[in-house]
């Protein structure tokens, strides 16, 4: 019977053991071959790159580039739906998405999850989802 | 230095030069030649890669061609990543200008960090049809590509290169492909302790070149880049002491090291002129520091936290084993006042180990007097797996070039 080489053994579970870890590195990164193939495209992982809890920012990308804003600011109530420990995180996807476009204090251009918050100075122009886009005077 | 290993300590050292390059047109506003210098280096990549490989490093060949893959198969979503470096990268792309983040829009981004990897990814946005969330983040991996050659080219046999692989996979996990610092801190650091040891032994002006290169940009790379290389520093400088009190390479390092400074200056004086504050600094006040230094409970915490994650599990592993086999080679030295060491390995070992306490201490109280609420958690979770890296990585390396090693000098092979 031949005898097993030890050094070889090793070898073959630290190997094996690294294709399972190659694996599941590809899990966490979410892998997909959709990308994969037009990772040199506009845009390409917009779409992917943030978390499900956080689609309202989608929603306000897509009006941004509708109605071609390069400012707006926003009601807080748009991730009011959210728990607490998530509002940060959601501030900080709408400033770094939505770039170029700025968050601008004063902008004439608001987002609110509310329908009749911002008063009579303010016009729906666009709305999405459950949010909606205010231009005020 | 075998002719193999010559030719990718040069390939190297032209990929780190034109990444700087490209760093220093950016600072000078030389948006001409961005096109023609990110190619050059995907060109060096490339090269790299595929036609410098040995049989001995194919293996690593196949690491970067799959993390190539999977890299460009995947969105950016870390959070760090997307706030930070990415949104650094996006700000240049799109306002083709380093200094944006110095009007300090978005706080939140760190807008005091070193926008140097930052540059890059916007450069070989340059090179497709316009900004997207896959593409990126390459240029992390195009300058990891330079430590993780050069820290094999000290690795022996087959063996060890298998298992340096299987270190960068468990420890870094996703971290080398998501867009985040860390990988790049600890695999640049790993490759600074070995420079700092060849400067001191010999004089040699391709080593001086790759070591300007290697601490520039291992400065650049992140604030915690600045403690890590004062405490390697530090701990060379009592090594000396020491050991050589009359080396007279010393001179060398330090002119290397200012010099290497000169970039790392520049952009604190740009922070510092613009007025712009540390977010770790933001929380540090005296009263916070007092009500915290009594508090057990949160050493305990903090202790645990740092500790208790698998990166650190099998660093610590191994460094206990390299401890009892030092135990036993040097026991007879343990009444005198120096150990004179056998070998180089040893050596750097031991160096290593002491730059890891000495972070490691600093990471302990930088967690301690933050003004981040611990009890959550989830900062002090997600920050310990990744701010221990430079130190799991690095007991690592060396731990394994002590146990594999029968040599007792440490050379290129």
């Amino acid at each position: 019977m031949k005898k097993i080489n030890l050094i070889k053994l090793i070898k073959f579970i630290i190997l094996f053991t690294m294709f399972i870890q190659v694996i599941l590195i590809m899990h966490r990164n979410n892998f997909s071959t959709k990308l994969l193939f037009n990772f040199y495209k506009i845009d390409t992982g917009v779409n992917e790159s943030v978390y499900k809890r956080y689609n309202s920012v989608h929603d306000i990308l897509y009006m941004i580039k509708v109605n071609k804003i390069n400012n707006f600011n926003y009601d807080p109530s748009i991730y009011m739906n959210l728990d607490k420990i998530y509002h940060e995180t959601f501030r900080q996807r709408i400033f770094e998405l939505s770039y170029p476009a700025r968050v601008i204090k004063d902008s004439r251009f608001i987002f609110s999850a509310n329908k009749n918050l911002l008063g009579n100075n303010c016009t729906i122009i666009s709305e999405k989802g459950r949010i909606f886009l205010y231009e005020c005077r | 230095m075998n002719v193999d290993n010559k030719k990718i300590l040069k390939n190297i050292f032209f990929i780190n030069l034109f990444i700087l390059i490209n760093y220093i047109f950016y600072i000078l506003n030389f948006s001409l030649f961005f096109k023609l210098n990110t190619l050059i280096i995907f060109f060096l990549f490339s090269y790299l890669i595929f036609f410098n490989l040995n049989k001995d490093n194919i293996f690593l060949g196949i690491f970067f061609i799959l993390f190539s893959i999977i890299l460009l198969g995947s969105a950016t979503q870390d959070h760090d990543a997307r706030s930070i470096w990415l949104f650094h990268a996006k700000r240049i792309f799109f306002d083709n200008n380093i200094y944006s983040q110095l009007d300090n829009y978005a706080d939140f981004s760190q807008n005091d960090y070193n926008p140097f990897v930052a540059s890059l990814s916007a450069s070989i946005v340059h090179l497709i049809k316009g900004w997207n969330e896959v593409f990126p983040k390459f240029a992390n991996l195009i300058l990891a590509s330079c430590p993780i050659f050069f820290l094999q080219l000290f690795l022996k046999n087959k063996l060890q290169k298998i298992l340096f692989v299987f270190f960068i996979l468990f420890i870094f996990e996703k971290r080398l492909i998501n867009g985040e610092m860390d990988a790049l801190l600890s695999l640049y650091y790993t490759s600074i302790v070995i420079l700092f040891f060849l400067l001191l032994r010999e004089k040699n002006f391709f080593i001086f070149g790759l070591s300007i290169l290697f601490f520039t940009t291992f400065l650049l790379i992140k604030s915690e880049s600045f403690f890590l290389f004062l405490f390697t520093f530090f701990i060379y400088t009592i090594f000396l002491f020491f050991y050589n009190k009359n080396n007279k390479n010393f001179f060398n390092l330090l002119m290397i090291i200012l010099f290497s400074f000169i970039p790392f200056l520049h952009w604190k004086y740009l922070v510092f002129k613009n007025n712009i504050s540390n977010w770790y600094l933001q929380g540090f006040n005296l009263l916070h520091i007092k009500s915290k230094i009594f508090d057990f409970k949160e050493y305990l915490n903090i202790f645990s936290e740092l500790v208790l994650v698998k990166s650190m599990f099998i660093a610590l592993i191994l460094f206990f084993i390299v401890m009892y086999n030092f135990f036993l080679k040097y026991n007879k030295f343990f009444n005198s006042k120096i150990i004179i060491f056998n070998n180089d390995f040893d050596k750097l070992f031991f160096i290593n180990s002491l730059v890891c306490f000495l972070y490691f201490i600093f990471l302990f109280f930088i967690f301690l007097f933050s003004n981040i609420d611990l009890n959550i958690n989830e900062f002090l979770e997600a920050g310990s797996f990744r701010y221990t890296n430079p130190i799991s990585f690095s007991l690592c390396y060396f731990s394994t070039l002590v146990l594999f090693n029968r040599e007792k000098k440490l050379y290129f092979k």
